[in-house]
């Protein structure tokens, strides 16, 4: 018999099924609840070298309040019914809004858009969970508050909330999103409202100011994880800066990893450089110019003589630092200085501001970025070879030069044993380097779809087994990814399960954690 | 929304960023007077500024004049996008959600399609179809020409078109097609085959349909990526004949005069077809594909070697 569903949750029967949405019906309206095909299909697209049909949703719930989340959570208890919670659903090339598992029915929290506090003072915001980056910023603007966001690659389209939670990243001294939230409220699978830190005191309006509160710090837990649905969320804005010189320095050599990274780690860690410095390889940054059919045709990876060509053509370096420098114009120059003598020491780097890069695409798309400034210039990335397939694979390593030579070398290894080119950036943390590789590939070509899910487990596989660990994943590799973290973790994960959602409503499958 | 973007918008749909590819600026969108859902929509066409947007249109053009001859209606508008959806994505999100009662078809490249496919959710509009195209170079292992498409039943299915107009210019090329909701086919579709083609169906569950010319099932699998199966069945050797037949909407002779000048216009022209509800070769299925080697090369497989891009078909 042919289902009037285009999923369902594992282990859930069509009738119990029809009960639930009968029940989410009461709760959010007919209009609210989707079931239809044409409804779910802009849910179901995934970049991941698997089929659509293993993420495909049953179903997707427009919640507009805190109320209705609980009255949810409430129904999936009931009946055994598992959500996949989105804020803005722009986690892509991690599996975007499509749930972990088929069945899952989506808790699209997008119309939950309200910003509920912006102080000039304190320079922070409290907004709901479907509140976008592009919708802060006009605020900011229009109430000529003089804070600055710093965003992610999908900038105006994604949102705080779902990029923290996450733990992506921006791009300027606040990039490192999570570090700079201050106070959640959460709903748990029991319906329970949980406001973290301060928020949990009545009449306090400390929320958003100190982050700890009393006792165990919670807001970890809710990070990366399916422990409660966060329905608001606090954090910290940047005052714009009176000065702001961004610049770019290039490489000729794959092995100057070394010497960039050396050179840099001093600086990033005394805060001369505030913000997370991109090192992007000449193929991550191609793609803003060049086509890859342009140089090359064929099965394999690119050749490093074609790339060569493309540096040449295009007047990239083979790796290009992007930084920046923010304050007064007179902490701009002492600090200018400082990075000029010390990048200029060995004679191989060549320093460009934005007098001479004002008009390389390249360069101005990564200044927006570290001022702040929407722009989805990133994505040419999904030109670079067409057909739709892409993964972000993302290890981490020390801020030492001697790491990130191996991480690449490794990297480039394994992609072009399986056919792929190498798309890297590292993006240097206070002490760390996230290495943000894009595994391109086409995902028209089964040859190749397969290839690339090889060479991502394989990826995770080598890497693991050197000690260096991934910090995020798309949703087909969670499982792998928690493994290579150990079973004490894992176990710890569970229990944390166990304790806060006992049937398992909330995201199954989230990072490994069922 | 403030005035300023509300111009902009005006602007754009009186015709400021039109482009017309032999169309007037300003055009009567096409109206469907037998839609689907069983309402009434208009049709526009909304082209990325890729390089194959002219292919397209022309294919899009033609399917019109087809459709015009009975239905007595006007050319499709046509949308021009510059690189809004890089600079300015809610600006076509507001295109989108001001176009009530109309069917948009979309065609763009995989950067702009990723931001799109975002707005089309955000904006809660009603994809019917999502397809793929790719044409690649020579040596790839894989068939030349390749299209994916998710659909959300197969009354919005374009491959049977597409597959017939291919393979009577000589293509090599592989369709898979995946339809969401099976349950929600058109009540008269019946499987049907494709001169040239044999036909074979999966014998289990969910239901699967594969059309082949010039390459057995086992190297059809291995060429589109599906699982080898020993149980296809032939539907000229066991398979339920009586529910089988040759698709009569539309008869050879009616797409034999159609000739095109690449792969692209007969996209343009088997999407369009589609949308506008001229779809043919629709089957009740789960998931079907269409593989076929002529064993001559095309030659505008070169000529057109390394385009791709992805076409949207969505209801506002």
């Amino acid at each position: 018999m042919t289902s009037q569903y285009i999923a369902l949750p594992k282990g859930v029967s069509e009738e119990t099924f029809d009960a639930a949405i009968h029940d989410f019906r009461k709760v959010l309206g007919d209009a609210s609840v989707l079931t239809s095909a044409e409804q779910l299909a802009p849910y179901i697209k995934t970049m991941m070298p698997v089929s659509d049909a293993e993420h495909t949703p049953s179903a997707a719930l427009l919640a507009t309040t805190v109320e209705q989340i609980q009255k949810i959570v409430a129904i999936c208890n009931q009946y055994k019914v598992p959500i996949w919670m989105i804020s803005t659903g722009k986690n892509l090339g991690y599996g975007s809004a499509a749930p972990a598992e088929r069945g899952q029915v989506v808790l699209d929290l997008k119309r939950m858009n309200r910003i509920l506090e912006v102080d000039k003072d304190l320079a922070f915001a409290l907004v709901e969970p479907g509140v976008t980056y592009q919708q802060l910023y006009d605020h900011i603007k229009e109430h000529k508050l003089g804070l600055w966001l710093s965003m992610p690659a999908p900038s105006a389209i994604a949102g705080p909330v779902g990029n923290t939670l996450d733990r992506g990243v921006g791009y300027t001294p606040y990039g490192e999103q999570f570090l700079f939230a201050c106070g959640m409220e959460v709903v748990l699978a029991n319906g329970e409202v949980l406001r973290t830190g301060m928020g949990s005191m009545p009449n306090s309006n400390t929320w958003q100011v100190f982050k700890w509160g009393y006792g165990p710090y919670l807001d970890g837990i809710f990070t990366q994880s399916n422990y409660g649905i966060v329905t608001k969320f606090g954090f910290w804005l940047m005052p714009e800066p009176p000065a702001f010189k961004p610049f770019v320095i290039q490489y000729q050599h794959e092995e100057d990893i070394v010497e960039i990274v050396e050179t840099i780690r001093p600086l990033r860690i005394s805060g001369v450089i505030p913000n997370a410095v991109v090192i992007a390889h000449a193929l991550y940054e191609a793609p803003v110019k060049a086509k890859r059919s342009d140089y090359v045709s064929g099965p394999g990876s690119i050749p490093d003589e074609a790339v060569y060509r493309i540096m040449k053509d295009h007047k990239l370096g083979i790796w290009n630092v992007y930084a920046a420098l923010y304050g007064t114009q007179e902490q701009i120059d002492v600090n200018w200085s400082i990075v000029t003598q010390a990048f200029s020491q060995s004679g191989k780097a060549k320093i460009l501001t934005e007098q001479e890069a004002a008009d390389d695409p390249a360069f101005v798309y990564r200044a927006k970025l570290m001022r702040g400034d929407m722009t989805l210039t990133e994505f040419s990335l999904y030109n670079w070879r067409g057909g739709g397939g892409s993964m972000w694979f993302a290890p981490v390593s020390q801020a030492r030069g001697s790491e990130t030579l191996k991480q690449m070398a490794l990297t480039k290894q394994i992609l072009a044993k399986h056919g792929l080119d190498y798309s890297g950036e590292f993006i240097v943390g206070m002490r760390d380097m996230h290495h943000i590789v894009d595994v391109l590939y086409d995902k028209t070509d089964p040859e190749q779809t397969k290839a690339a899910y090889q060479c991502f487990d394989e990826l995770l596989t080598e890497f693991s087994a050197r000690g260096y660990g991934t910090y995020r994943v798309n949703t087909a590799f969670m499982d792998k990814v928690a493994e290579t973290y150990g079973p004490v973790q894992r176990n710890v994960h569970k229990t944390l399960k166990k304790a806060l959602d006992p049937n398992g409503i909330l995201a199954p499958g989230k990072s490994g954690i069922r | 929304m403030d005035e300023t973007r509300r111009s902009l918008i005006k602007g754009m749909l009186t015709g400021g960023t039109l482009l017309a590819f032999g169309i007037p600026t300003v055009t009567q969108a096409v109206s469907i007077s037998q839609t689907l859902s069983g309402g009434t929509h208009n049709c526009r066409l909304l082209l990325g500024n890729t390089p194959i947007d002219e292919a397209f249109a022309k294919g899009a053009e033609a399917a019109c004049a087809g459709y015009s001859s009975f239905s007595q209606e006007g050319a499709l508008s046509t949308f021009q996008l510059a690189d809004e959806l890089l600079t300015d994505p809610l600006r076509i999100a507001d295109l989108l959600t001001q176009s009530p009662n109309m069917r948009w078809v979309a065609i763009m490249d995989y950067a702009n399609a990723a931001i799109f496919t975002e707005l089309v959710r955000n904006s809660e509009q009603r994809l019917l179809a999502l397809g793929s195209h790719m044409s690649a170079s020579s040596d790839s292992t894989s068939l030349p020409l390749r299209h994916m498409w998710t659909t959300a039943s197969p009354a919005y299915s374009a491959g049977g078109l597409l597959a017939s107009l291919l393979a009577q210019n000589r293509h090599d090329f592989s369709i898979v097609e995946n339809f969401l909701d099976q349950a929600r086919a058109d009540s008269a579709m019946k499987d049907s085959s494709l001169a040239g083609f044999s036909s074979y169906w999966l014998a289990e569950q969910p239901a699967t349909h594969l059309h082949c010319a010039g390459v057995s099932p086992l190297k059809a699998n291995q060429l589109i990526g599906w699982k080898a199966s020993e149980n296809w069945r032939s539907v000229s050797s066991g398979g339920d004949e009586s529910s089988i037949n040759q698709d009569q909407t539309a008869p050879g002779a009616t797409l034999e005069h159609l000739r095109f000048d690449n792969w692209i216009e007969a996209t343009g022209y088997a999407i369009i077809a589609t949308a506008l509800g001229m779809g043919t070769h629709q089957e009740p299925c789960s998931s079907r594909a269409f593989v076929h080697q002529s064993g001559q090369r095309h030659p505008d497989h070169q000529g057109l070697s390394g385009n791709h891009f992805v076409s949207f078909v969505i209801d506002v």
